[in-house]
């Protein structure tokens, strides 16, 4: 076909499709999904998909999203993290004699929540140790709102270390004691070890200090302001405070909460995109392409070459795609790559293609054009590639939109039955661990809606260009 | 003098498409009298099937009624509301025979119930009396009762024709439009089916309009001829003047190439060129780029159908 | 006496009906729907040879057959003396179909709605691998649609089909048919689907051809007014059997075989003052399916003049009623 020729096509397609609503907000979302799949290293992070399988650490396990908060009368502390530059250092190297230097910074945090944040962590200290065996020491207090002054933490600072308040037995055991002050002493003797050992620690820290403090805390909103002190005792002990980080583990993170793993559900919804509309996308196109040729073939053979063709096909054809394909995930279970997957998708979904494509191939067979290019002396491979192929192309363009929510669910389905490839960012993947964590029972909705909402998207985005298509370059409908 | 079944006055239809405005009935007057049989000939494109479905008042659509008047029996139709025109004018007043209609039979119902479906619609008879009307109908056409129990495909092509004519007739409309009736048959049939409707017209004092191309067809049946050429008449008259003397170029030239049974012609004649496009129509008359005689004022003023006769009208500055 | 270009002996084409499971279980016996059973004729050089009938007479049939678009059950054609019938390989079959064209009766349906006519013109020429370089294929598609003329030829090579006429779309055909310079040309009512008034362009431009190329025609058409115009020679066929055959004159003129007489009764002639009055046309009854032909003479059931004990049990031979004029019927001359 010459450029005038598809360009004249395409006018005319233009021109018919612009009128489908439907269509336009098909093509509108279409746009939106390649956009998002093509800007995911933007609008996240670029090494997303590397790091998707580890623990994320830095990051909040399990939280809603930020705007949570906009819906809830109770409060919950975001995420924060802060770097040295957020941090007010007071002492960097202060020489206090007897080769000892004297490092101090500290933070205020505005606790206005009714629910603090998770865990307060103190990590990436840069220690230089001229002697291993003589480690600095680090002291973190916290001076309250009403006042109250807690040495949370009075411990050795080493290489590497890091220091997480919640989890921190030392902690605990501090914490628990200063608030012992101000509980009921029949309700501490009651609750003995195991109410120190299942108390939230950061919720006590931020408590109000009364009556009930350790079995049910009520926050104190107010600024909490944190101070940390390090000691070096041997000469030429080095202590880096540029690269500390201080992350304030919030009960909320980013635009779509985290999961088990800590991972941002944002940034696996904008890379899982990717993974539908390409798998969406190549099974589809592979799909039709191989049903088009087979049946076109088997149309144009004939007799019993065609009669045998159709057998096979309908035989393919009654072979129940989704069991077969979860039984050979089982077999593959864990090796199952995201190709294996498409490759599998083509091989079961080509067939009802090819029935159709046989049937408007036998109808264009008998037209008198076909008969005349025979007469004319035309070979087999010229009729069909010149003949009958190009009318079947614009059922095929709608066929193959119409195919990928198909593809998009298989793929969804295989991995939420824990079949699908471990090591791609997809929904589904997504979806199946919610699943196995028990997302649903624990109420983690921001785990389940998005990703089953993202599915429907794309499948709602083909079937409205697909119907649409189908709608303007249907044969049935001569346009003249 | 018989009154008139369809007075016709500056008629126009035009499809408004993607490209501009198709003016296919462009100011068409004519009236057809009770028991006449008037012939539309004309080529390809020159608006008579449009013509047809204008006098239905159903224009296909892109194609809209712009203006004149249609008054069948009297009454007016252009302007009334869809569902009027469906209640009491179609099948009842003026029915069609459309072109291909054997091939509008719907293969899944029998022929009977395909013809009684306007009989208890329109007229809401009971399906006992309806069918026996079917029967009658079928006889009158030359078919044998029993047919109302047949399915299409049981029969030849002749014989469905013969049902649409009869189902046409069913409701005793005032006008019957026919359009190109005998165009897929066979000539032997088409004979046949030719002699049915000379028939009907003596019986039943039938008043038709029968749309075809074949100028030969047309003279077998028709008492007046109109000749249609890019959404215009351009003669009409009554059929011997218009066969005979035919007074426009365009007539003159379409019945020379009419191929003569029982003539030794050497040369056949034949029209030159195309017929125009009608949503840019040449300028003036409408015939002129092919016409042999063409002068200056016949491209620059269109020309009006005047009486060169009793009976005959011609749209020529030549007359 | 002139060669004969094609010579058709015997033919006959068979189309086996499809029986169930259950008939061929019983043993039925096949039934066959006998669209050509067993013609003769001859074409001679330069001439338009006509083959006359209605729907299911076998002559479209019988072009397809000499087209090899169909092969036959039976019988035998010759080309310029070269059996037809025998050609076996691709390269034989390519190389007859270069010899004969066919134009068919549908001039939107015969071309791809998607090629343009540059397309459609160049398609012969690429599958026969003449002109090796793009502008000597132009030269003779330019050349082939001025023959037919339709000029300025650079003005339609870019359009699609749809955008001519009847009338023009027809004389692309006859131009493809043409661009390879064949010998023999079969055309399937070419003018069938044309207004009447295009129609006698298109025959004189098809006669014109014939004197400058040299083309030989089978001309089939169920028109026999046209027939009369175009063609020199006609055949009558009715239910697979050719039942008249002559100079086109002489059987417009004197048509002998009953059915002959029929379809020139049944011609419709523009003579207005006969309006009113029913045409005779000397044939009862329908064409009957051609899957049971009737016993003895075929047409015997529509017959007016049949005769009892014979027409309806012995098949008529034909006959050279007069010289170079042929008839099947036992009541030749009788009536």
């Amino acid at each position: 076909m010459r450029w005038v020729d598809v360009k004249a096509s395409l006018k005319d397609f233009w021109f018919e499709f612009r009128r489908q609503k439907g269509g336009l907000f098909g093509l509108a979302l279409l746009f939106l999904l390649i956009f998002t799949a093509l800007a995911a290293p933007y609008i996240t992070e670029p090494d997303i998909p590397k790091k998707w399988t580890q623990y994320w650490e830095g990051n909040p396990v399990t939280v809603p999203p930020v705007w949570y908060n906009y819906f809830t009368s109770k409060k919950l502390a975001p995420h924060e993290v802060l770097t040295s530059n957020d941090l007010k250092i007071t002492a960097d190297g202060q020489d206090i004699g007897g080769g000892m230097k004297y490092y101090s910074f500290e933070f205020t945090y505005e606790n206005n929540y009714d629910v603090p944040p998770s865990d307060i962590i103190i990590r990436d200290i840069g220690v230089k140790l001229a002697n291993i065996n003589s480690p600095a020491q680090i002291v973190v207090t916290v001076i309250r709102p009403d006042g109250n002054k807690i040495e949370l933490l009075n411990t050795e600072l080493r290489e590497g270390s890091i220091y997480q308040l919640a989890k921190d037995g030392k902690v605990r055991a501090a914490v628990f004691q200063w608030a012992s002050q101000f509980e009921n002493p029949e309700k501490i003797a009651e609750g003995g070890e195991t109410l120190k050992n299942t108390m939230d620690t950061m919720r006590v820290i931020f408590a109000k200090a009364q009556e009930g403090i350790l079995t049910n805390p009520e926050t104190l909103k107010g600024a909490y302001t944190f101070q940390v002190e390090i000691f070096t005792f041997t000469e030429g002990d080095q202590i880096d405070l540029s690269t500390t980080e201080v992350i304030l583990s919030g009960r909320t993170y980013g635009l779509m909460g985290t999961d088990y793993k800590a991972r941002d559900l944002w940034a696996g919804l904008v890379w899982g995109t990717r993974v539908s509309l390409t798998v969406g996308v190549t099974v589809a196109v592979l799909t039709v392409l191989i049903g088009i040729f087979y049946g076109v073939t088997s149309a144009y053979l004939g007799g019993w070459k065609d009669e045998f063709m159709q057998r096979v096909n309908e035989f393919w054809a009654s072979i129940p795609t989704l069991p077969i394909l979860i039984l050979l995930g089982a077999a593959f279970k864990g090796h199952v790559s995201l190709w294996t997957i498409v490759f599998l998708m083509v091989a079961f979904y080509w067939t009802g293609i090819a029935k159709v494509a046989r049937s408007m191939a036998l109808q264009i067979k008998e037209q008198t054009y076909v008969e005349a290019a025979i007469a004319l002396g035309a070979g087999t491979g010229r009729i069909i590639f010149k003949h009958i192929m190009p009318q079947i192309m614009p059922y095929a363009f709608a066929a193959m939109a119409l195919n990928v929510p198909s593809a998009v669910l298989t793929e969804a389905s295989l991995s939420f039955l824990g079949l699908g490839d471990p090591t791609a960012v997809t929904w589904g993947q997504i979806l199946y661990d919610a699943q196995t964590q028990s997302a649903t029972i624990n109420g983690y909705w921001w785990w389940v809606i998005p990703p089953g909402l993202a599915i429907t998207l794309v499948a709602f985005t083909f079937v409205l260009l697909g119907i649409s298509l189908d709608r303007v370059l249907n044969p049935r409908l001569k346009r003249l | 003098m018989a009154k008139n079944v369809l007075e016709v006055k500056d008629l126009k239809m035009y499809y408004f498409t993607s490209r501009g405005a198709v003016r296919a009935v462009d100011n068409i007057t004519f009236e057809l009298k009770k028991g006449e049989v008037l012939g539309l000939a004309g080529e390809s494109g020159c608006g008579k099937s449009s013509l047809g479905f204008t006098l239905m008042g159903m224009p296909t659509p892109p194609g809209k009624i712009v203006g004149g008047s249609i008054k069948i029996d009297g009454r007016e139709i252009v302007g009334l509301p869809e569902d009027v025109l469906r209640r009491e004018i179609r099948w009842q007043k003026i029915s069609m025979i459309f072109q291909g209609a054997m091939n509008a039979l719907n293969p899944v119902y029998t022929v009977g119930y395909q013809m009684i479906e306007p009989l208890i619609y329109h007229k809401g008879m009971e399906k006992e009396e309806a069918l026996d009307k079917a029967m009658r109908y079928l006889e009158l056409v030359g078919l044998a009762p029993e047919i109302v129990y047949r399915y299409p495909h049981e029969l030849s092509g002749g014989m469905k024709q013969r049902v649409v004519i009869a189902t046409a007739l069913l409701l005793e409309p005032e006008l019957v439009i026919a359009d190109e009736p005998t165009t897929a048959l066979d000539v032997v049939v088409q004979a046949q089916i030719i002699n049915l409707m000379k028939k009907l017209k003596k019986e039943l004092g039938l008043s038709m309009i029968f749309i075809t191309h074949d100028l030969s067809i047309l003279a077998e049946v028709s008492d007046r001829v109109a000749i249609m050429y890019a959404g215009k008449i351009v003669e009409i008259g009554d059929s011997e003047k218009i066969y005979y003397e035919p007074a426009h170029p365009y007539t003159q030239k379409l019945l020379a190439a009419i191929p003569r049974l029982h003539e030794d012609v050497e040369k056949l004649e034949f029209i030159p060129g195309q017929p125009p496009n009608l949503i840019r129509p040449p300028t003036g008359c409408r015939f002129h780029p092919r016409c042999p005689y063409a002068m200056q004022q016949c491209k620059e003023q269109i020309p009006e159908l005047k009486e060169i006769e009793k009976d005959h009208y011609a749209a020529c500055w030549l007359l | 006496m002139a060669k004969a270009i094609l010579k058709v002996e015997n033919l006959k084409k068979y189309f086996p009906i499809k029986r169930g499971l259950i008939a061929g279980l019983r043993g039925e016996p096949h039934r066959f729907v006998r669209a050509v059973d067993g013609i003769n004729f001859e074409v001679h050089k330069q001439e338009v040879f006509a083959l006359v009938g209605e729907s299911g007479c076998g002559k479209t049939t019988t072009g397809k057959l000499v087209m090899k678009l169909l092969e036959p059950t039976d019988g035998k054609i010759y080309l310029e003396g070269q059996d037809v019938t025998e050609l076996r390989t691709q390269e034989e079959i390519k190389a007859y179909r270069r010899k004969v064209q066919m134009v068919f009766q549908d001039p939107f349906s015969s071309m791809n709605p998607r090629f343009r006519i540059y397309d459609v013109l160049e398609e012969p020429l690429l599958i026969h691998g003449i002109g090796e370089t793009k502008a000597e294929r132009e030269e003779l598609i330019y050349k082939a649609l001025e023959m037919v003329k339709i000029v300025p030829p650079e003005d339609y090579v870019g359009r699609h089909p749809h955008m001519l006429s009847g009338g023009q779309r027809q004389r692309v055909a006859i131009a493809r048919a043409l661009i390879l310079n064949p010998t023999f040309i079969v055309a399937d009512e070419p003018v069938s689907m044309l207004d009447v008034s295009i129609r006698a362009e298109i025959l004189e431009l098809m006669k014109e051809l014939k004197e400058k190329m040299g083309v030989t025609y089978l001309y089939i058409t169920h028109d026999l007014s046209t027939a009369r115009y175009f063609a020199d020679y006609i055949a009558v066929m009715y239910l697979g059997r050719i039942v008249e055959m002559g100079p086109a004159k002489v059987i417009i003129d004197n048509p002998i075989h009953p059915y002959t007489r029929a379809l020139l009764a049944a011609v419709p002639e523009p003579i207005p003052e006969r309006r009113n009055i029913i045409k005779e046309v000397p044939i009862k009854g329908e064409v009957p399916n051609a899957a049971n032909i009737p016993p003895g003479c075929r047409f015997h059931p529509r017959c007016l003049y049949m005769e009892r004990g014979l027409c309806d049990m012995k098949h008529p031979q034909l006959v050279e009623y007069e010289h170079n004029h042929w008839v099947e019927c036992w009541l030749a001359g009788k009536i």
